[in-house]
């Protein structure tokens, strides 16, 4: 009788081994953006917390990033005039982060296109094509090297130079709600993937990600499947205007003070750092696809590139799948 | 059957409990997933519209508010922000969701277009 009991026990042990997680999931806007936060935990309570939590931490540093929000350390820095200002601990960091990634992308990516994007008004009610005149100006003021760091969180600011931190702003955001995170989550922030620990609704524990379709960016060309890891893409799809047959978008060069125009209509990193994945894929953006390409080899990025021609080209261990229907080729530069 | 011989009546008790258990643990999932295609449009994260969609179903949607207007059209099994009065025009540019799991978002009038119900092939879209 002992016998059946025990077996009993370790079978009844079993099917409650096989209950689900509790999911928590939230949609809100910040950073100027969508996003939605999933999170999976043993209690409902517990899912609550910290999704709760991590949702704090995003509208917190929204409003300590972002240049619109007058309050913030960016915009007290950009209104500055070149004089110095102690920027709170995310901001500082932030900054930091996005200069360092300028320097390594040789300033493919820059944080000081703040006045390009004002210039080209691109996602405001009237965007235009700026006159060369206005481009050269503007110009003057693009460069990391304006970003100067000094003692105790202080920032100052040379040749009137901006601060946009919108090209790793999600990214950074990312990082900190998943950091030391030791439940599920899957977070979604303005189509900034962060996917972290095991899937709870998949069989190996992987999380399948769509790379979205430049032509209908709701439906997804090819998926991948990851874990711990984060997904980020820029392309040319997500805010631009046209003129004259020209698609002018919002992914500048910060050398010629252009969108970058190139046979790129999208750019994927996947990387256990978003941030760096954020900045990475504008740098990898601007590049263009050759150069992009071997800048991905020599430095082990793990990239994809989708082009006008409808080729997807996969740097590194990516291992994608094409949706069923897409009419894209996948060829795996090695 | 040498194996059906060797059990006794208690085992067959065990298997029937266990059985019971494992049928009322699967009770909460029952409806959990269907076929059906649902559009949830909400607005400043309140749900105003729950729609099955089918083959057939037509539908105009127009959404005010105090930031703007947009128009949703649902034509079967397809939905999609026809028009927005938004500077960007991401939503717009969004295209026509099909498919469970995604969405369409107008930033500017905090309109979200959700497809949900059938099971999602992929868990998130990295735009």
């Amino acid at each position: 009788m002992k016998k059946r009991v025990f077996t009993l026990f370790i079978m009844l042990s079993m099917l409650c081994g096989c209950s689900s997680l509790k999911n928590s999931s939230q949609d809100f806007f910040a950073m100027d953006t969508f996003m939605n936060i999933s999170v999976w935990a043993n209690s409902n309570t517990e899912a609550d917390t910290i999704l709760s939590n991590a949702q704090k931490e995003v509208n917190e540093l929204s409003n300590c990033l972002s240049r619109q929000v007058s309050s913030s350390s960016i915009a007290k820095l950009n209104s500055a005039n070149g004089e110095p200002v102690t920027l709170d601990d995310n901001a500082y960091n932030a900054l930091k982060q996005a200069v360092e990634l300028a320097k390594f992308t040789d300033g493919a990516f820059d944080p000081t296109t703040a006045v390009l994007s004002d210039l080209w008004g691109i996602g405001t009610d009237s965007p235009s094509v700026p006159s060369d005149e206005q481009i050269n100006e503007a110009l003057t003021h693009v460069g990391y090297e304006n970003i100067v760091f000094l003692e105790n969180n202080g920032v100052k600011l040379l040749n009137g130079a901006q601060i946009d931190l919108g090209g790793i702003g999600k990214g950074y955001a990312t990082d900190l709600i998943t950091e030391g995170v030791s439940t599920p989550m899957l977070a979604s922030l303005g189509g900034n993937i962060g996917a972290y620990g095991e899937n709870p609704n998949s069989d190996d524990g992987l999380w399948s990600i769509g790379l979205a379709d430049p032509d209908n960016n709701s439906s997804y060309i090819a998926s991948v499947r990851i874990k711990d890891l984060s997904i980020v893409t820029s392309g040319d799809y997500e805010r631009y205007f046209e003129q004259d047959g020209v698609r002018y978008h919002h992914i500048f060069n910060p050398k010629t003070g252009y969108p970058a125009q190139n046979e790129l209509r999208a750019v994927t990193v996947i990387d256990k750092n978003s941030t760096c994945a954020d900045a990475l894929t504008t740098a990898l953006f601007v590049m263009g696809l050759n150069t992009g390409i071997e800048f991905c080899k020599s430095n082990n990025i793990n990239a994809v590139f989708i082009t006008k021609e409808h080729k997807i080209y996969t740097v590194g261990s990516v291992n994608l799948t094409l949706a069923e229907g897409a009419d894209y080729e996948i060829i795996k530069s090695s | 059957m040498k194996l059906l011989k060797a059990l006794k009546k208690g085992d067959f008790v065990i298997f029937a409990v266990i059985l019971i258990i494992a049928t009322i643990c699967l009770i909460p999932f029952i409806n959990t997933q269907t076929d059906q295609l649902i559009c949830e449009i909400s607005q400043d994260n309140k749900i105003i519209h729950k729609i099955i969609l089918n083959k057939g179903y037509k539908d105009k949607i127009t959404v005010e508010t105090e930031n703007g207007k947009s128009i949703i059209y649902i034509e079967n099994n397809s939905v999609w922000f026809e028009y927005s009065d938004c500077p960007d025009q991401v939503c717009v540019h969004t295209g026509k969701l099909t498919h469970a799991g995604q969405i369409a978002v107008c930033l500017p009038n905090k309109v979200i277009i959700k497809l949900i119900g059938q099971q999602n092939q992929i868990d998130a879209i990295a735009t």
